[in-house]
């Protein structure tokens, strides 16, 4: 924790002082994060404007540290915009200086709806891949047998003479599949 | 927290932070003080150029002017400028101000002449005094 998060955790234990911090906070972040993403989407505030149902100049009142006068609805209708969901959540003063240390441009992007990662398909399971591009014989059966249930096992494979350990969720996986390629 | 840009106070005669005293004397509350610290560690972290409007200004025809923005208990209306040794990577806080009504209560040009003293004496200023 920095000197800054120590100062600042002391700080918070006042309750007044914890209001106004967060507060300033909240719409700094709010604003931030509003005119980041837009760039980042690379957007003009008067393209924003036309998704949401505003003027150039209503965009630019919410890109604006001083703004406070937030609706849930604006809110809602920019994240549809930007292809992102809004989330509004309470939480302890305990956490927000972490949140002041950690405030940046590169933590406020967020990906949209087509280019999150999070909702890709799942990618093809390691050993498949494997055997898709060095197609000689492998007993699949076998190596997947292997490679399940989380054990550290000796093992030897007579398609290559290789030896190594197996540990599911380790780095032997990157082993295995070098064995299997020799 | 990484810590990109310098912060300065100019200091009055007695060699005090002019915006510690103008603190003291404001009678900030808590909820003052937090909301000034954030708007002045996100300038310490990332100047002007992340935070959108974090500087308004310059003000009043004074050049170098500009005011930060803190909505709280009171309108207070820091003012400060950059450098004005290092453009790029310092800010000079010069004068403590709150508006009321609309109008701030101290003369922006009372910064500008801050800042002047500070170009001729470098050793005006200290590093900022959290609040």
């Amino acid at each position: 924790m920095s000197d800054f998060e120590r100062t600042l955790k002391w700080e918070l234990r006042d309750g007044e002082y914890s209001e106004g911090y967060a507060e300033s906070f909240l719409n700094s972040y709010i604003a931030t994060q509003i005119k980041v993403i837009r760039e980042q989407r690379e957007m003009t505030q008067a393209e924003l404007g036309e998704r949401i149902g505003t003027t150039q100049a209503g965009v630019s009142r919410y890109e604006n540290v001083n703004y406070s006068s937030w609706s849930i609805k604006t809110l809602i209708r920019l994240a549809r915009a930007f292809h992102v969901r809004l989330k509004v959540s309470f939480e302890p003063f305990g956490s927000l200086p972490e949140e002041v240390a950690r405030f940046n441009r590169k933590n406020l992007e967020r990906v949209k709806r087509e280019d999150d990662p999070g909702l890709m398909e799942e990618p093809e399971p390691l050993l498949e891949a494997i055997v898709e591009a060095h197609p000689q014989p492998v007993d699949t059966a076998k190596w997947k047998a292997l490679t399940q249930g989380g054990q550290k096992r000796e093992i030897s494979e007579g398609n290559s003479g290789v030896q190594s350990q197996i540990e599911e969720g380790s780095s032997q996986q990157f082993n295995l599949e070098e064995a299997l390629c020799r | 927290m990484i810590v990109a840009f310098g912060l300065y106070d100019f200091t009055d005669n007695r060699s005090e932070s002019v915006l510690s005293v103008w603190g003291r004397d404001a009678g900030l509350t808590g909820r003052d003080r937090g909301a000034l610290n954030l708007k002045i560690d996100l300038l310490e972290m990332h100047g002007s150029d992340l935070p959108p409007k974090m500087l308004a200004g310059p003000i009043n025809k004074q050049r170098h002017v500009y005011k930060l923005i803190i909505h709280a208990d009171k309108m207070l209306r820091p003012m400060l400028c950059r450098g004005p040794f290092d453009m790029d990577a310092e800010f000079t806080f010069l004068l403590g101000a709150i508006e009321r009504n609309g109008k701030l209560d101290r003369d922006p040009s009372a910064a500008t002449a801050n800042r002047e003293i500070l170009l001729r004496e470098k050793g005006r200023r200290i590093r900022h005094e959290r609040f």
